[in-house]
């Protein structure tokens, strides 16, 4: 709390132009999972065109070049920090944008079009306009919202990374991509069989800048003296070509470059909580799906451990070998591996589970895995203990059962499972990397839309805790009430 | 003047009064037995003593010097010349015999580490020990343990030990090795404050004995006046259950 | 799919491969060793200050108590976008692996606080009486008589925790952090299967977790044994 409070008078730390020049180094976020425009090779190094744009413009300003890899949604408070003198990336200019940093002249157009497959039968995007097709969608993307306003029928999947949106297609989760064409036409190419088209004239056209810091002023009159330099000489329009083997589909302008920027002052991180109360009843709402996402892969996963669990007790060898395996291989992995393998991995074969499938999915079967032991466990502390006194008492098996066994189980591992219930909880929010809209999956909507990710996430996060705490409340009451477990 | 001087000593935890205006004193080199029904306040007493309970009201003082309980310090100064041996040893369980008796002397006192480790080895041997000076307690008999937490109380060279059932904890057939070590102990003039259920031992080694009931001192007296004509309707009682066993 | 796994074969197993992997797995133990580290020194001295009796902390026993309670009921993910964003005004050049390492660090501060707290509280109370009636001070109770016999109590439980938190790293690939996880979704964007990419990915994280976990175990049976040492 401190530390967010702390930042309302937080001094800014943007580099001028000065200091730049004084340290001979500029430091420039770049997007590390966007070819062409910027991606590792295989060397290890980051290419692309936003690399060559961006070593030129250091060549200006006389001093080297430091590359950030900045995911998208990081791009604008690593600007505001500092973190980064500028940000390239394809950063469209929007007005929320405006709000917080500084765009220079153009770089480039945004000519957003349909990429799609010959499985769906369009000619024109207006045509996409229905409620049986599914379009992916990058999260974070200004064409999100555009989107919503423009084709509001169609489904939406969101995934986070470019090559994500053509994998969705490829794989059959999605029908068209609605992006910039030129940027996610050239990842195709990993998907060979599959007849890929482009639908002509684009739904409309923005441009792209690169985001300095406000009242950055010198740095930015330098870079746009660069720029349009780079684009009086042909560079930029050379570069475009090496890089997307072909012509910019709507060049930038002599008008656009000719602009002058007014003067700008830097406002500073302010709190605003404002864009975060009307998205309440939305996350709220999140919140009962993680809720579910944690029931059902609670449910399930108890099955699962006490087969897994009843099974290396009683088994055979075979049996409880494979058990062991199971039990071993999913508590020493990562869960979110696992969904990576189930989400990205199964389409291989054949098999396609939606985001919400493939994290329950997973979930579930860590879930066993760790409820396995914690039910083995407590099967185990009843066999020393109190079965020796039923058989003295001459019970008989199915009294021993129900009146000694079981009541004897539930008593030891009650309070674990209802921990484990809370990582459950907790570990629902896995579910935001793979597009899932549970609680955090919508603070991370809402975050990239509003710009207010602090503000945003700290709200999100009082909402797990008053989530958790009420949770573990009514399971302390429900085994007081019915098992008479001891409190904590 | 006595050496240890209690007035009107009153304690009790959270509210429950435990103590009831315990007036009692201990001469230099008396020996005194505390004797009474279980939970009539006798460890509670002892605790008050050495600074472990805060008493609610009453006066405790040392050598004429008043102790004051709310002040660190003068706990500190009193518990440089009152120790304190617990029915349960209480010896810290990481460390060898050696080291548990060396601690304090070397950590509170500023004894030189080599110094504190010679008179360690005497008292162990002192108390029939020389050769456990590097077990820990959990390769000790409890009746070793026990004799090591004695050797331990006595290397803050004490001026008055209070002894709280350090017998109850043990094998019947340990008990005679730790009497036999506080027999020796009585007869080098420490004063000595304590609880016993071994009649017989109180009988012999104690100066006077002090009945106590319901956090009260009911009657005290020589030995032989306590066990052979009590006064107090109470303490035949006590002594007339004890007999009959 | 065999034609696929074999025709990628000698793309994959390169030495840039395993130089690429041995990075990502050095960085996924960097944050777990860092962060766990010093949320075990931190998670101590929130322990300390519980225990602690002085009427002029009471303000830092509550604020020990909610910040235990409050961090074990926030996804480890939401901590580490909230560090990312909230460290910018502090420190914009922390690397993002710093970043990574501080979020595990108030995670696993909340966690390790609760088994320092456990530990503690098994050693018996009469032992600091009777390091009390010896005239120690409490910081002289607390490190030569406390602490010494809690360790037993402490050790297996924080060391599988850690062993437990390897795998939860995982979530820092999402700052963009290539650690172990996000080195598997960066090979498979390559172009090669999942089933080289996250294959392989899985069967580091098992190497580098099963045996630490049976280690964790081992010390758990061999610390019960004797309460001394
Ligand atoms: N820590 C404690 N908290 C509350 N009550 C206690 C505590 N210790 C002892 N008592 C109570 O104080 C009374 C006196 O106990 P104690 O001094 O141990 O008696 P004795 O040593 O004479 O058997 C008993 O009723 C006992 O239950
Ligand atoms: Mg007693």
């Amino acid at each position: 709390m401190l530390l967010w409070l702390a930042l309302i008078a937080v001094p800014l730390h943007a580099r001028s132009l000065d200091t730049i020049r004084a340290t001979g180094v500029l430091r420039v976020g770049v997007n590390p999972n966007f070819p062409p425009m910027s991606s590792f090779a295989a060397d290890g190094t980051l290419k692309g065109f936003d690399v060559d744009v961006a070593r030129r413009l250091a060549d200006r300003l006389g001093v080297r070049l430091q590359l950030v890899p900045t995911e998208a949604a990081s791009r604008v408070p690593f600007l505001v920090s500092g973190r980064i003198d500028l940000a390239l990336g394809a950063l469209t200019i929007t007005p929320e944008r405006e709000a917080l940093i500084d765009f220079t002249v153009p770089l480039h157009s945004e000519a957003m079009g349909v990429i799609t497959t010959a499985r769906l039968p369009v000619t024109r995007w207006q045509e996409l306009d229905r409620a049986d097709i599914t379009l992916v969608n990058m999260r974070g993307n200004q064409s999100v919202s555009v989107l919503r306003e423009k084709l509001p029928k169609p489904q939406r999947l969101l995934v986070d990374g470019n090559a994500d949106t053509i994998r969705a297609i490829a794989q059959g989760r999605a029908d068209a991509l609605v992006e910039n064409v030129d940027f996610f036409v050239g990842f195709t190419k990993n998907y060979p069989d599959i007849a890929w088209r482009v639908l002509p004239d684009p739904i409309f056209v923005a441009w792209c800048g690169i985001g300095i810091a406000q009242g950055n002023d010198a740095l930015r009159a330098a870079t746009d003296a660069a720029l349009r330099q780079l684009h009086g000489d042909g560079s930029i329009a050379a570069l475009w070509r090496k890089h997307y083997g072909a012509a910019m589909t709507v060049p930038v302008s002599a008008a656009q470059l000719a602009s002058v920027a007014k003067a700008s002052r830097p406002t500073g991180y302010r709190f605003d909580w404002s864009g975060v109360w009307p998205e309440l009843p939305y996350l709220a709402a999140g919140a009962v799906i993680s809720l579910q996402i944690a029931v059902i892969a609670f449910v399930a996963g108890a099955a699962i451990g006490l087969g897994c669990a009843l099974a290396r007790l009683r088994g055979g060898t075979l049996l409880r070998r494979v058990c062991g395996a199971y039990v071993s291989f999913f508590t020493n992995t990562p869960a979110l591996v696992q969904i990576f393998v189930l989400y990205y991995a199964l389409p291989d074969i054949g098999v396609k589970l939606p985001a919400f499938a493939a994290v329950v999915i997973g979930l579930t079967l860590n879930a066993g895995a760790y409820l396995a032991e914690i039910l083995r466990g407590g099967i185990v502390a009843v066999r020393t203990v109190e079965l020796e006194a039923a058989e003295v008492l001459g019970l008989g098996r199915r009294d021993k059962l129900v009146h000694v066994m079981l009541p004897s189980i539930i008593r030891t591992v009650y309070r674990p499972l209802s921990s484990f219930f809370i990582v459950l909880v907790l570990g629902s929010s896995m579910g935001a990397l793979f597009g899932v809209e549970e609680l955090t999956g919508r603070a991370i909507n809402i975050s990239t839309a509003n710009l207010r990710t602090i503000e945003t996430f700290a709200v999100t996060g009082l909402i797990y805790i008053v989530l958790t705490l009420v949770a573990s409340g009514l399971l302390a009451g429900a085994g007081r009430w019915l098992f008479r477990v001891r409190a904590a | 003047m006595p050496f240890l001087d209690i007035v009107d000593l009153s304690a009790g935890y959270g509210g429950a009064p435990i103590l009831n205006g315990v007036n009692l004193s201990v001469g230099k080199g008396e020996v005194i037995s505390l004797i009474g029904p279980s939970g009539s306040g006798k460890s509670t007493l002892l605790r008050v003593l050495i600074g472990l309970t805060a008493p609610s009201s009453g006066q405790v003082s040392i050598d004429g010097t008043p102790v004051d309980y709310a002040s660190k310090a003068s706990v500190r100064a009193l518990r440089r010349r009152m120790s304190i041996v617990f029915q349960q040893f209480n010896l810290f369980q990481n460390m060898t015999a050696l080291a548990n008796i060396c601690l304090a002397p070397v950590k509170t006192l500023g004894v030189a580490p080599a110094a504190a480790e010679a008179r360690g080895r005497e008292l162990l041997a002192s108390v029939g020990l020389a050769d456990k000076a590097d077990s820990y307690p959990d390769q000790l008999s409890g009746g070793q343990q026990q004799r090591v937490a004695i050797a331990r109380a006595l290397a803050m060279q004490p001026e008055i030990l209070l002894l709280d059932e350090i017998t109850s904890a043990l094998d019947p057939e340990r008990v005679g090795e730790v009497l036999d070590t506080v027999r020796a102990l009585a007869a080098t003039g420490i004063s000595m404050l304590l609880v016993s259920h071994e009649m017989s031992f109180v009988r012999e080694i104690s100066t006077r004995v002090v009945m106590m009931d319901a956090g009260r001192v009911v009657e005290s007296g020589p030995p032989a006046q306590i066990f052979t004509a009590p006064q107090e309707a109470r303490t035949k009682a006590f002594i007339g259950a004890i007999i009959r066993h | 799919m065999i034609d696929r796994l074999m025709a990628e074969a000698p793309a994959f197993f390169t030495r840039d491969t395993a130089a690429f992997l041995g990075l990502a797995l050095s960085r996924t133990l960097l944050m777990t060793v860092i962060g766990c580290g010093a949320g075990f020194v931190l998670g101590m001295v929130l322990a300390v200050v519980r225990r602690s009796r002085a009427g002029w902390l009471a303000p830092a026993r509550v604020l020990a108590a909610a910040y235990v309670e409050l961090f074990r009921r926030i996804p480890f993910l939401v901590i580490l976008i909230l560090v990312l964003f909230s460290v910018q005004a502090f420190a914009p050049d922390l690397s993002l692996l710093g970043i990574a390492a501080i979020a595990v660090t108030l995670a696993a501060t909340a966690y390790l606080s609760e088994i320092v707290r456990a530990g503690l509280e098994s050693v018996p109370r009469a032992q600091v009486e009777g390091a009390d009636v010896l005239g120690l001070s409490a910081a002289q109770s607390f490190w030569l008589v406390i602490l010494p016999q809690s360790w037993r109590v402490i050790l297996p439980p924080a060391a599988a925790f850690m062993v437990m938190f390897i795998k939860d790293t995982a979530l820092a690939s999402h700052l963009g952090v290539v650690e172990l996880a996000f080195s598997g979704k960066i090979l498979v964007n390559r172009g090669f299967s999942p089933l080289y990419g996250f294959g392989a990915v899985l069967i580091l994280y098992f190497l580098l977790s099963w045996p630490l976990g049976r280690m964790a175990a081992w010390l758990e049976t061999r610390l019960a044994v004797s309460r001394h040492r």
